[in-house]
C-alpha cells in the first residue's frame, strides 16, 4: 500500500464521519425540544392529570416553565419544571414536584396549587420506592391523599394538620414533606412562576 | 423503467429478505409480537435501506475498496440514529415498544448486505428501487408474521379485538419460541407455493 493510497483512505474516512457527525448534530438540535416534551408528557402527564382537579383547557406540559430552586455542590443551578394549567387564558392551577424521604428512599410528589385561593388543588405520587402493599397503600388511599386538597399552602403540612395513614407512617411523612417543599418553592417564587 | 420495476419487485417475492435469504432474523423474531411494532420497525428499515443504498451507489467510485465496510457502517449507523431521534420525537409510544431494536437496525445484515451486494455495483436509480423493494418486502414479511402471531396468539390485530372475548389466546405464539415456530411454518408455506408455481411453469 503506497503512502498516497493510505492518506486517501484516512482522508475519506475522516470526511465521511465528519460530515455525518455534523448532520446528526443538526438533527439532534432540531428534535431535542420535541423529545424533551415527549419524555415529560409520557412520564409526568399521568401524575399531572391526577393532581390537577380544577378544569383546564390548555396543555400544561406545553405551558411549562423552568425555575431555579437552588444550586448543587458544584454551584450549578438546579432547575425544576413548573406546569401551568389555564382556562380561557387565565392561570387556574400550577403544578410542580416536591421531594421527600419515605421508608424506601426518595419520594416525588406532583403538587397542584390554585394560586388565587392559595390552596392545594390535589397531589399525586410520581416516583417512589416504598414497600408494595404497605407504603404504597398510603399513596393509593383516597382518604389520605385527599386530605391535602383545599388546605392553605401557608399551612404546615406535617404534624397535626394531616392524619398519617395507619401502618405507613414513614411513607405518609415523606409525602407530607414533599408537599411542604413544593408549596414552599411556590410561595417563594410566586412572581416568577405566574 | 422495466428494470427498475424488476429490481423493486424482486424484493417482494422472489428474493423477499427474511424468507428467502433468512436475513435479519433477530428483529424479525423480536418485534413480531404485535403488528404495530412490526410495521414501525419495518418503516425504519425502509428509510435506512433507502439512505444507505442511495449514498453507497452515488459514491461507489470514490470509496476505496479497502475501507468500504467502515464507510458503509458509518452511513448506516447515522441513518439509524436519525430514525431513532425522529421516532423518539414524534412516535414516542412506538419508540418505547421498539426500544433496543431501533439501534440494532445497524447490525441488521440485510442493510449492509444490500449495500455490499447490490448498491456498490449498480447505478443510483436501480439501487433506490432495490432498497425500496427489499425494505417493503421486509416490512410486509414482518407484518404477515406479526398478524399471524397477534391474531392467533391474543385474538387482536393492531390492538383491535378480532375474535370474541371468550377466546383465551394461544400464549405460546406470543413468546419467543412461538416466533420460531411461526417463522418455520411461513417458510414452509412460501416454499410450497413457489414449488407449485415452478411446477405450473414447467407444465406449460
Amino acid at each position: 500500500m503506497s503512502l498516497k493510497e493510505f492518506l486517501r483512505m484516512v482522508l475519506i474516512l475522516t470526511l465521511v464521519t465528519g460530515i455525518w457527525g455534523g448532520l446528526l448534530s443538526l438533527v439532534k438540535i432540531a428534535t431535542q425540544d420535541q423529545i424533551e416534551y415527549q419524555r415529560i408528557k409520557n412520564i409526568k402527564a399521568p401524575a399531572l392529570e391526577k393532581a390537577i382537579n380544577v378544569e383546564y383547557t390548555n396543555d400544561p406540559v406545553k405551558a411549562r416553565k423552568k425555575i431555579k430552586v437552588g444550586t448543587d455542590e458544584s454551584g450549578n443551578p438546579i432547575r425544576r419544571n413548573v406546569f401551568i394549567a389555564k382556562r380561557k387564558g387565565r392561570v387556574v392551577a400550577v403544578a410542580l414536584e416536591g421531594y421527600g424521604t419515605g421508608y424506601g428512599g426518595r419520594l416525588g410528589v406532583m403538587v397542584a396549587i390554585r394560586p388565587e385561593k392559595r390552596i392545594v388543588d390535589g397531589i399525586a405520587v410520581t416516583i417512589y420506592s416504598e414497600t408494595p402493599g404497605v407504603g404504597t397503600k398510603a399513596m393509593k388511599s383516597e382518604s389520605f391523599m385527599g386530605q391535602f386538597s383545599g388546605k392553605r399552602i401557608s399551612a404546615n403540612f406535617g404534624g397535626n394538620r394531616i392524619d398519617a395513614y395507619s401502618g405507613a407512617t414513614y411513607t405518609s411523612e415523606g409525602i407530607m414533606e414533599a408537599v411542604e417543599k413544593a408549596t414552599q418553592i411556590f410561595s417563594q417564587q410566586r412572581e416568577k412562576i405566574l | 423503467m422495466s428494470t427498475m420495476w424488476q429490481e423493486f419487485s424482486k424484493g417482494l417475492w422472489k428474493e423477499v429478505p427474511p424468507f428467502r435469504f433468512v436475513l435479519g432474523l433477530c428483529p424479525t423474531l423480536a418485534v413480531t409480537g404485535k403488528v404495530s411494532s412490526a410495521l414501525g420497525l419495518g418503516c425504519g428499515v425502509i428509510f435506512v435501506l433507502m439512505v444507505s443504498n442511495t449514498l453507497i451507489s452515488i459514491f461507489k467510485n470514490q470509496i476505496p475498496g479497502k475501507i468500504r465496510v467502515p464507510v458503509f457502517i458509518v452511513i448506516i449507523a447515522s441513518a439509524v440514529t436519525i430514525v431513532e431521534l425522529m421516532m423518539e420525537a414524534y412516535f414516542y409510544t412506538l419508540f418505547e415498544v421498539l426500544g433496543i431494536w431501533i439501534p440494532l437496525i445497524v447490525v441488521n445484515c440485510l442493510i449492509l448486505g444490500r449495500g455490499e451486494a447490490f448498491a456498490r455495483k449498480n447505478p443510483v436509480h436501480l439501487s433506490v428501487a432495490d432498497g425500496l423493494g427489499m425494505g417493503v418486502g421486509f416490512t410486509i414479511s414482518l407484518s404477515v408474521l406479526a398478524s399471524f402471531r397477534e391474531i392467533i396468539g391474543s385474538g387482536t390485530w393492531f390492538g383491535l379485538s378480532l375474535l370474541p372475548a371468550s377466546y383465551i389466546g394461544f400464549e405460546l405464539l406470543q413468546s419467543p419460541p412461538g416466533a420460531f415456530i411461526c417463522l418455520g411454518l411461513l417458510l414452509a408455506l412460501i416454499n410450497l407455493i413457489s414449488s407449485k408455481m415452478e411446477d405450473k411453469k414447467q407444465g406449460c
